[in-house]
């Protein structure tokens, strides 16, 4: 047999092999649409997907609330990345989404091509696709765009992200009250938002000691201690440094990355958990006290009415915590502690709420509000910081906060 | 029926050729079975990236620009019998150094001309880059170091260095914390084509190949150049100075990859952030052997991976398929080009 028919007959078989093969997946109509004669008039919504929905974490969490649009009416269409819902109006809001965009060049062109493709919102969900969002937002000024935890602005475009302070409070809160006062955090990269986050956790597990009757323990310079992992997701980092955490005697592992696998570590070590991101009690680590996670549903949900209704506003920005209307932007989920612990918690975490309600209602900073970060605050060194009786207000967590309360033990840069 | 394997007593022109034309082929066969597997129609597929690159050849040629650049280095290179696994350090050092013009030049020199401020982008960053990959090409000319290792390691290190550099000094005050450079002044974007993000890196990646191809096959230097690349004993016979030969093609090697990461920052970022090490020196390394170590040949590989990784956005929409898709085949790419370089060098015979 020659080397020409050897070509030939890999051809043919390539080409058998696709033949054989069902054709495209098909869109599948769930169910028919009411016929009027012009087409129902499509809203196009779209969302960049820094990795993958089953990453367990941060991506997971924005799936989840991308699921949610499908409560905004009937599902008529559903497709492999996206589906249509027809909503009360009539009118066909078609949701659609990139997964593994990253936030490089690729994540650039992917946010352009929606708004070429003619997307009318377009959610860019992680930091590093800020330039980007924002250089499509100013080259289509027609397109609404939304941008996760970064903080540039345009007028048609807004930043949103969770208050994450407020879920670290209450989770850490909790761990104080059930008397954990050696906990080993495994961090993520040292900017502003982990920083204020660490810090809302440590003094929210203070807060539990002194009212469980600890004080002395509140009172410890390393009543947590940061490991920084340099990244949002290292799976075997994450891994290797709740091990260590295990191995020196600590007894609570707070998880702070995209990933859960520093919580299945720690509960594999036999040491529980506080989760990050979404519950990772669903993830196999069942040992965990509680997760605070992100809950994007609600803000899509009304963001994506906002623009139905023709009332979407762009130049915004949207911070949000457990207070937030209409529900939560931070999430407790998947509690796994005693009930008068958990009734505690909870009312901590009504009261902030109810703080930020009122401080909204009235039109002033949340932060400044909300109780958590209110004097006296000392930095790890002993200095004090904030004096009894003052607040720190939104501004200065957001790009101030670049150091540790006391309690903390670690570096920043 | 007998197989038989022959070694060739002259590599084959037309086989060297067909050789990874048949690599691809077959990769994009075995990709089939792996689509398939993954619950699509393979042709269908293939046809939904090649509409998706096709609507998209803007984009096609922003992702060529790095990709041919890198490619052309890790050739040059090769040429030269080094094996550059460092162009990957070497485009996020001419990053850096870009960066490092754009920032603080124009605060020592305001009234700076901005064509001038872009030349001088240029050339620090191409400047960087060609010193990064010295250490690694002294280390191999003196003490016969491995240059695969040492050139590897170096991205690492270059990567790390860039990183100390925009979470500490170079991080933009404004950024609210945030890791990463201010953004650029205007002065400092490179010029783009029309409405598409093509930018002045498109003039770099036409015009070097060129350059280079001239280089190799009509001048002098590039025929020790390819003497010292076959054999270092021949040329030491032939009184070629093996060392200054590797040393300037190396200095031209670490200087075009770097011109990658310039165009990168330069044109499409506009800082320098996390976002610049996405690969594309590891892809260059596939893109200079699909091209069999030819500079027009790095052309057309880079257009063809880079078609393929665009047109691997859209079969997620479209196939629901993994965003990995184009991933795997450009990997599947890689293993059955260098595979099918054996049939280059052996013949099967069969009876």
């Amino acid at each position: 047999m020659s080397r020409k028919w050897l070509l030939i007959s890999t051809l043919v078989l390539f080409v058998l092999v696709a033949c054989a093969t069902p054709a495209v997946v098909e869109k599948k109509v769930v169910t028919a649409t009411p016929a009027p004669t012009p087409e129902p008039e499509r809203v196009n919504v779209a969302f960049v997907l820094l990795w993958e929905c089953a990453d367990n974490g941060w991506t997971a969490a924005h799936c989840r609330g991308i699921q949610e649009l499908r409560s905004l009416g009937k599902v008529v269409a559903e497709m492999p990345n996206s589906f249509d819902v027809q909503v009360p109006d009539g009118r066909i809001v078609h949701v659609a989404w990139v997964e593994k965009a990253g936030d490089g060049p690729d994540s650039g062109r992917i946010i352009r091509d929606f708004a070429v493709k003619g997307y009318n919102l377009i959610f860019a969900t992680t930091f590093g696709q800020m330039d980007f969002a924002l250089e499509t937002a100013t080259e289509f000024p027609a397109v609404a765009m939304e941008h996760c935890s970064g903080f540039k602005t345009r007028e048609n475009m807004n930043w949103y992200m969770t208050r994450n302070e407020h879920s670290s409070y209450v989770s850490g809160y909790t761990a104080g009250l059930l008397g954990y006062h050696n906990i080993g955090i495994v961090a993520t990269n040292p900017i502003p938002e982990v920083i204020r986050d660490i810090n809302a956790f440590t003094l929210g597990v203070q807060k539990g000691l002194r009212e469980s009757g600890r004080s002395d323990w509140a009172s410890a310079s390393d009543v947590t201690t940061v490991v920084w992992l340099n990244s949002w997701r290292d799976a075997e980092g994450e891994a290797t440094v709740a091990q260590q955490f295990a191995k020196g005697g600590f007894d609570l592992i707070r998880q702070m990355a995209d990933t859960p696998d520093s919580s299945i570590t720690a509960c594999k070590a036999g040491v529980k958990a506080v989760g990050y991101g979404m519950n990772v009690a669903n993830y196999g680590a069942d040992c965990a006290l509680v997760s605070s996670t992100w809950l994007w549903g609600p803000y899509y949900r009304r963001q994506v009415q906002a623009f139905l209704a023709g009332t979407w506003k762009g130049g915004q920005t949207h911070y949000g915590g457990l207070g937030d209307a209409p529900q939560s932007m931070a999430g407790l989920e998947g509690w796994n502690v005693p009930p008068e612990v958990k009734e505690k918690a909870l009312a901590v975490a009504e009261e902030i709420a109810k703080k930020e309600r009122s401080a909204v209602v009235k039109g002033l900073d949340v932060a400044s509000q909300d109780g958590i970060f209110s004097g006296p605050i000392y930095n790890q060194a002993g200095e004090l910081i904030l004096p009894e009786g003052k607040n720190l207000d939104d501004e200065y967590l957001l790009a101030k906060m670049t150091w540790f309360v006391k309690g903390v033990k670690g570096q920043t840069p | 029926m007998k197989i038989r394997i022959e070694r060739r007593l002259q590599p084959s022109k037309m086989v060297s050729w067909l050789a990874p034309i048949t690599g691809v082929f077959v990769a994009f066969l075995i990709g089939a079975l792996v689509i398939r597997i993954a619950g699509a129609n393979p042709i269908v597929t293939y046809l939904v990236m090649l509409k998706g690159a096709s609507e998209n050849i803007a984009e096609v040629v922003v992702k060529a620009i790095p990709l041919i650049l890198c490619g052309l280095a890790v050739a040059l290179a090769a040429k030269v019998g080094f094996w550059n696994i460092g162009a990957e350090g070497q485009l996020v050092l001419g990053g850096m150094g870009a960066a490092g013009v754009a920032l603080f030049l124009p605060n020592l020199w305001p009234s700076i001309p901005g064509w001038l401020l872009i030349f001088l982008m240029v050339l620090g960053g191409a400047t960087c880059g060609a010193l990064w990959v010295l250490a690694p090409t002294v280390l191999k000319v003196s003490l016969r170091v491995n240059e695969i290792l040492t050139t590897l390691m170096t991205n690492y290190i270059a990567i790390l260095l860039v990183r100390y550099l925009y979470f500490g000094p170079w991080r933009d005050p404004e950024g609210r914390g945030f890791p990463g450079t201010a953004l650029f002044i205007p002065e400092a974007w490179f010029p783009r084509f029309g409405n598409t993000r093509i930018h002045l890196g498109l003039a770099f990646a036409l015009i070097l190949p060129a350059i280079i191809w001239f280089i190799l096959s009509y001048t002098k230097w590039g025929y020790q150049t390819k003497i010292v690349g076959e054999s270092q004993r021949t040329a030491k016979y032939a009184g070629i100075s093996v060392v200054r030969i590797t040393f300037v093609a190396m200095f031209l090697s670490g200087g075009i990859a770097a011109l990658a990461g310039v165009g990168e920052v330069g044109g499409i970022l506009h800082r320098l952030h996390q976002g610049l090490a996405v690969g594309y020196g590891y892809t260059g390394l596939i893109v200079a052997w699909l091209a069999n170590l030819n500079p027009w040949g790095v052309m057309v590989a880079s257009f063809f991976l880079g078609g393929l990784l665009v047109g691997g956005d859209q079969v997620q929409i479209t196939m629901g398929l993994s965003a990995s898709v184009g991933l795997v085949i450009q990997g599947l790419v890689l293993l059955c080009v260098l595979s099918s370089q054996f049939l280059v060098r052996y013949r099967i015979r069969w009876r």
